[in-house]
């Protein structure tokens, strides 16, 4: 059950569309075969491999409906991972109801908690706001937490038209990289005040 | 293929051959679907690594993964009906056919195979026509059949030398030659009234009790022709 879980409220739209690249790239590749080397049991295959062609339309279109949708709704239990560290960040979470923990994973394995967020609380935007920066810590919930994720799209149009948003979010993510360039760097130190809202 | 387009191309004395039946410019868009449906996978896999689902990456994603593969359906398709209709798709099976392309391409072939393949009837299709009945049925039925040879040929359960399954049908023979001249002035092949024989036409009297031998295959009994 866990695979499909993961499935349902991970970052879905992205393995959907990358099923559907499968199915249909290895169509395509078939029918590369199929027509240079003419050979029966290739060019039969690819006829068989025809529907592959539909499921992949149908997912993509899926796909493209449902990501336009700006704002989503997620579930998350005790413990689970909402993202992990290093992994590449397009979304921005805002905390429903319930608590989430910040934690900075070291070399060694290890990892520290850097902050706990709450209900009101956001996070997931300095990836998005600094492009082809991964996620710079994983985000575990620590209770169960209902977490909406916001489109990329939808962000960028608010942080572009709101000064007052812009900043908001700059005083909120420098304390979060300063406790974070701590933790990397040396010993334990105790958490910090909680930026102001 | 490529060489055989190239053989092609060089024709005869230097003198360029018609290049351009339905299934070939068919296999060609086929090709070069398949490699712009991969680029437009690959430079979205490049280009928007790790935001596949947002902006304009959607609409790369529409051309590779609904527009192109939407153009290959029809495409791919046709070309795979069409190529298996061809005398080298079937011949493509060596262990059970060799002996039939033999048979079709003997200098000296005595056989009604022989006769029809070197008398160019049907060229490139001679198997596909003599062996498909009339009509959209007999192509779903030759096709079935053709699956059916090709899975046997795959696992490797057939019997050598290939029998019938069933008596060759008349209707298989009288789709090109009723009506013909030579045809109908043979009077065993008309009735009263210069019609088709009924007895041909309901297979009473085969057309293969009096003309044979279909094919001619070394080891098989050699039938030999009747009075008509």
């Amino acid at each position: 059950m866990a695979p499909i879980q993961e499935l349902i409220r991970g970052d879905w739209p992205a393995r959907v569309l990358a099923a559907a690249q499968v199915m249909i790239a290895t169509v395509a590749v078939v029918g590369i075969a199929a027509v240079v080397t003419l050979n029966p049991y290739i060019l039969l295959g690819f006829g068989a491999a025809q529907g592959l062609i539909v499921i992949g339309i149908v997912l993509f279109v899926i796909v493209a409906m449902l990501s336009q949708r700006a704002m989503v709704l997620e579930e998350f239990s005790a413990g689970q991972i909402v993202f992990r560290q290093g992994d590449p960040g397009h979304h921005v979470y805002v905390i429903r109801s319930g608590t989430v923990e910040l934690i900075a994973e070291k070399a060694d394995g290890g990892g520290e908690i850097i902050d706990r967020l709450g209900p009101g609380d956001h996070f997931g935007d300095i990836a998005l706001l600094r492009r082809n920066l991964p996620r710079q810590f994983t985000v575990k919930a620590a209770t169960q937490a209902h977490i909406f994720r916001i489109s990329p799209s939808g962000f960028v149009q608010l942080y572009a038209s709101l000064p007052e948003f812009r900043e908001y979010l700059r005083q909120r993510e420098e304390p979060h990289l300063r406790r974070l360039a701590a933790v990397r760097k040396g010993p334990t130190q105790p958490l910090g005040p909680k930026p102001p809202k | 293929m490529f060489t055989e387009v190239w053989h092609q191309m060089r024709g005869v004395h230097g003198v360029f051959l018609e290049w351009g039946t339905a299934l070939e410019w068919n296999i060609v868009f086929t090709f070069v679907l398949c490699l712009l449906i991969l680029c437009c996978i690959g430079a979205s896999l490049i280009v928007y690594r790790g935001r596949q689902t947002e902006g304009n990456a959607l609409w790369l994603h529409l051309l590779g993964l609904c527009i192109f593969p939407l153009f290959l359906l029809p495409f791919g398709n046709f070309t795979i009906f069409e190529y298996s209709k061809q005398e080298r798709f079937c011949a493509s099976c060596h262990a059970s056919m060799d002996p039939y392309v033999r048979d079709l391409t003997a200098p000296d072939g005595k056989s009604l195979a022989a006769t029809h393949y070197q008398d160019r009837f049907a060229p490139g299709e001679e198997c596909y026509t003599c062996h498909a009945n009339y009509g959209v049925h007999g192509t779903f039925s030759a096709k079935l059949l053709g699956l059916k040879d090709a899975w046997r040929e795959l696992t490797g359960t057939y019997t050598v030398p290939i029998k019938m399954s069933l008596p060759f049908p008349n209707a298989l023979c009288l789709k090109c030659h009723n009506g013909a001249r030579k045809f109908m002035k043979e009077d065993s092949h008309t009735d009263p009234g210069g019609v088709v024989a009924r007895d041909l036409l309901t297979d009473k009297t085969l057309c293969t009790d009096c003309h044979v031998p279909g094919h001619l295959i070394p080891g098989r009994p050699k039938a030999a022709m009747k009075a008509s």
